[in-house]
């Protein structure tokens, strides 16, 4: 009856009661079970003895788990109660553990959020992986660079030519539009001239209206629900005519708000045919005008698309170029790259990314180094228990897993310290890298998981090595008292400060170095006077002479000129040619200024005169140089440059202009750039800013003065101002934030090391106590037993000091590189760096040592034992 | 002494009467040939488990034979105690029975 015929019972079900059984009770579970399931296999088949056999093994399996909980949960409270314990007892120690992870988790947490939500931008498209930017690679004479705008008929031209592109749309944006809503000013940005293809590859959500009724009428606009709220408050403001600079539209729909991970920002989107351009100029390939977008069809390549149509500008224009010797080249970038790291687009964020990324991971790494030292510099504190626990027969990977969970345990607390930490330091954090992030943003389920995978690798890591250290010591010597001092000396404690001291130097100098290279940026003479110089955006005509001198009554107003851009911004550029012998043509920024423009400012002239306001032969065709275009076109001294002609085109029309003056190189374009050639024009018709130059005292009054007279001369809807030294100052915002953040992180590290450093030394000297006793009694002066104790420490620092600069060299002199006028790494940050990391060794560890070395030998030495 | 309770007395009369063949599903099966009850298993090992504690039952665990699966086979036995125990218990029995008729079992209807 009972030889095993087959067929046997499912083996998962056999396996887990053959576990249970060897596991937990000394009958023959197993084998009793399977001659009833014989039986019944035998009466009443086999999927029925299956599913007996399983439901036997399930509800085992039940009554297992249920009393094997119980059992562990028992042994878990038996791990914890002296872990507990000894947090208790040894309040610095657990205190500098639990903060040190906290600060570590904390950053963990939140460079994680920023850099998740980075690296999200552009990813709500649907199927974003199939939408594709253009962008132009233009190579025309001295200029060669990446546009991020597209020639004008791209867009028609491939749905014309290339059935690969399923859609393809072509957007024009417009910032600091003028809005008028019923006899109320506005200042917005982000209205987007969009074609039908537009609706295809973004997924816009209406709220009210479609689509279609904007395409198919002019003049139509859609608004964001933010802004129709703004405007309307709870009115349906669908059919309402708004101005966008002084063009009625009327309101033709309602769309879900730009999401905030978007690099292309809209909160008005109109037909492109409203855009007011000359249908020549939109169909001329030489002009790029708006960015153009495809979405291609699934089965296409990028690769293949981009090859396809590198040329395609040539294809339609080709003699045009050819005859310049210029190329337009297309480039396709993913739309999920634009955000990080586009070549069209300013600013390489994926830099900050991968810096931020390493920085988390390396304060994380200082917070486990200073786990592990303190936790195997006070093994001796927990030999005894350790010992015991072995005598009553535990065995090592009992205590392995001991020393885990206890790791667990003050992870788990660091990280309900830490979420506490990063929902105070939220707001700082919100400004420093000028995103939004609310507490919920916590709840996301990846950072959730982010965060359980963080307190496991801290176990790992930080719990890992004192384990085996802990579990490693002998029972007999430990409660024979003859436990040593779990070596201060240990190597690997030596590493470890080494390398939170290398990761705290290479911050420090780099920190150093980005303050140092923006104060450098601040401070250079930028070739003019940018102090107490106000930038009025206004409407000029050919009023600008009489606007001034209305201005000019305040005797606080001691100087005003007009111009077209301001200065360190000015960035429209045409092509030009010298004419005469050796013509050469050459890509030339332009700024057009009247003649009080040059004085104001202080440029120096070297050679020539100023524009005269009495010469009307001097509008619009004199033309001042700055000595790097008299350097390109060839002339040897800007003397021989007068009376020189250039020829300029610009939209279909040339123009030619004689030199009047040269002016010295001056940084119109801020210090990122090296200084091109320039030209400035005078054409009164073109201004549209105003220059003031005022007194430091009564700037209030003078402010209000400025403002009522702009109300009185009607300059504009909107009043507003800056100060040119401050805009300056906001080219470097960007850096400033790098630094700032550096700055942040640097000095988290810095503390970090600080507090293992302090509860080491702690550790350390109380070790020695009878030995600085002894050497007192000896004779020795407080001064030698601080050398003494902080001798070591100290080394640490210097070397690591040595072993950080090649890297912190080799990345800020690659971080320079982005500056044309750029700091020299010299040794003073270095020194620097150096003297400040000793100072903050010789803080953590000073306090100890000097209590130690003070103390009475009498007291260290009175116990013996 | 204490008494065995009427279900300690079946388990041991069974594992007496399977001699040395007594292990886990011929002990149920006796018991359920004996009585007409079938234990659960969780029953079954409890009180083999309970009887062991108190001294009545040992087990022994033997390898079986390949052809009859290779399994560990626990096999019961009593211990002396075990048979003292269960002796007391007949001897109990057969007090209180002593002497009480049988009419006294009868149903009232039957009587009448």
């Amino acid at each position: 009856m009972n030889s095993p015929e087959f067929p046997r019972p499912p083996r998962p079900a056999a396996r887990i009661i053959r576990r249970i059984e060897r596991r937990r009770t000394n009958h023959s579970i197993h084998d009793d079970l399977l001659e009833a399931f014989t039986r019944i296999r035998e009466r009443r088949g086999y999927a029925a003895a299956c599913l007996w056999y399983w439901s036997q093994s399930l509800v085992l399996a039940i009554y297992e788990s249920v009393t094997g909980a119980k059992w562990r949960f028992l042994i878990m409270q038996n791990y914890l109660k002296p872990a507990f314990r000894n947090a208790v007892r040894q309040k610095r120690y657990s205190l500098i553990n639990v903060i040190g992870l906290a600060v570590g988790i904390a950053c963990g947490i939140l460079i994680f959020v920023y850099v998740n939500y980075e690296l999200s931008y552009d990813a709500y498209h649907p199927d974003a992986g199939r939408i594709y930017r253009a962008a132009t690679h233009l190579k025309m004479y001295n200029s060669d660079f990446i546009s991020a705008d597209a020639p004008a008929p791209l867009s028609a031209a491939l749905k014309r030519e290339y059935p690969e592109a399923e859609y393809a749309c072509q957007v024009i944006s417009s910032n600091q539009i003028l809005l008028d809503v019923d006899g109320k000013y506005f200042r917005e940005d982000g209205l987007l001239f969009v074609d039908k293809d537009f609706f295809d590859i973004w997924s816009i959500e209406f709220r009210a209206g479609g689509s279609l009724e904007l395409l198919n009428r002019p003049s139509t606009l859609l608004l964001t629900e933010t802004l129709a709220h703004k405007y309307f408050g709870s009115s349906d403001p669908v059919g309402k005519i708004i101005q966008i600079n002084r063009r009625p539209f009327e309101i033709a729909g309602i769309i879900k708000a730009c999401p905030p991970n978007s690099h292309l920002r809209y909160q008005f989107l109109t037909s492109i045919s409203n855009y007011e351009e000359s249908s020549e100029n939109m169909a001329e390939w030489a002009n790029l005008i708006g960015q153009v977008f495809v979405k291609l069809r699934p089965s296409v390549s990028g690769e293949d698309f981009a090859e396809k149509t590198r040329s395609i500008a040539h294809q339609h224009r080709g003699d045009y170029f050819r005859q310049r010797s210029w190329t337009y080249e297309l480039l396709w970038e993913p739309i999920r790259s634009l955000h990080l790291h586009s070549r069209a687009d300013a600013g390489n964020n994926m830099v900050v990314i991968y810096g931020l990324s390493v920085i988390g991971v390396l304060i994380l790494f200082v917070a486990c180094f200073n786990f592990v030292n303190l936790a195997t510099a006070t093994a001796v504190t927990r030999a005894k228990e350790v010992a015991l626990r072995k005598v009553v027969g535990a065995e090592r990977t009992h205590l392995i897993q001991q020393f885990l969970a206890e790791t667990a345990f003050f992870a788990a607390s660091a990280l309900l310290l830490a979420v506490l930490l990063v929902i105070l330091v939220l707001p700082v954090f919100n400004r420093l890298v000028e995103r939004q992030f609310r507490v919920n943003a916590l709840l996301q389920s990846n950072v959730l998981f982010y965060v359980l995978f963080l307190i496991l690798m801290i176990t790992v890591l930080a719990g890992g090595y004192p384990s085996l250290v802990l579990s490693r010591i002998k029972p007999a010597a430990a409660l024979a008292n003859r436990f040593g001092s779990g070596g201060y000396r240990s190597i690997l404690r030596r590493v470890f400060i080494t390398v939170q001291f290398v990761i705290v130097t290479v911050l420090i100098v780099s920190t150093l170095t980005i303050f140092h290279q923006i104060g450098y940026m601040k401070n250079r003479n930028l070739g003019f006077e940018n102090k107490q110089k106000l930038i009025i955006p206004v409407r000029l005509t050919n009023n600008a002479d009489f606007v001034k001198s209305e201005f000019l009554k305040n005797p606080d107003i001691s100087g005003a000129s007009a111009s077209f851009q301001i200065l360190g911004r000015i960035f429209i550029a045409v092509t030009s040619r010298s004419i005469g012998e050796d013509p050469k043509e050459f890509v030339i920024a332009y700024e057009y200024a009247d003649p009080d423009f040059i004085p104001e400012y202080k440029i120096p002239i070297v050679a020539g005169r100023n524009f005269d306001k009495n010469l009307g032969s001097d509008v619009g065709r004199a033309l001042i140089l700055n000595e790097s275009a008299v350097k390109i076109f060839g002339w040897d001294s800007p003397q021989k440059a007068l009376g020189k002609v250039i020829e300029s085109h610009g939209f279909g029309a040339s123009f030619y202009r004689t030199v009047i003056g040269v002016t010295r190189d001056f940084h119109f374009q801020g210090l990122q750039r090296p200084i091109g050639p320039l030209g400035i024009l005078y054409v009164p018709a073109r201004f549209r800013f105003l220059n003031l130059t005022v007194r430091a005292d009564h700037i209030h009054e003078t402010l209000a003065f400025i403002q009522s007279k702009w109300s009185e001369l009607h300059l504009g809807e909107i009043f507003s101002y800056s100060f040119l030294d401050e805009r300056f100052n906001q080219l470097y915002a960007a850096d400033q934030r790098t630094g700032q953040i550096f700055a942040a992180f640097a000095f988290l590290a810095v503390f970090l090391s600080c507090l293992g450093l302090y509860g080491l030394s702690a550790f350390v000297t109380m070790q020695r106590t009878k030995e600085i006793g002894i050497r007192k009694v000896l004779g020795a002066t407080v001064p030698k037993i601080l050398g003494l104790v902080s001798r070591e420490f100290v080394g640490l620092v210097a070397l690591a000091n040595i072993l950080a600069w090649p890297w912190a060299y080799w990345m800020m002199s690659r971080w320079l590189k982005n500056y044309a006028y750029r700091i020299t790494l010299d040794g003073t940050v270095f020194a620097l760096t150096f003297g400040i990391g000793l100072l903050i060794a010789l803080i953590a560890v000073g306090y100890h040592a000097l209590k130690s070395a003070t103390s009475n030998p009498v007291d260290s030495l009175k116990y013996y034992g | 002494m204490k008494t065995l309770s009427m279900n300690e007395q079946i388990f041991l009369i069974a594992i007496c009467r399977l001699d040395d063949k007594a292990y886990g599903i011929r002990v149920r099966d006796k018991i359920a040939e004996m009585t007409g009850k079938t234990f659960t298993f969780g029953t079954l090992y409890n009180t083999l488990d309970n009887l062991t504690k108190k001294g009545f039952v040992i087990s022994k665990s033997r390898q079986i034979l390949k052809q009859a699966g290779g399994n560990r086979r626990v096999y019961y036995s009593l211990t002396l105690s075990g048979h003292e125990a269960l002796r007391e218990a007949w001897k109990l029995q057969e007090t209180i029975w002593k002497g009480f008729p049988e009419f006294a079992l009868k149903k009232r209807d039957e009587l009448a």
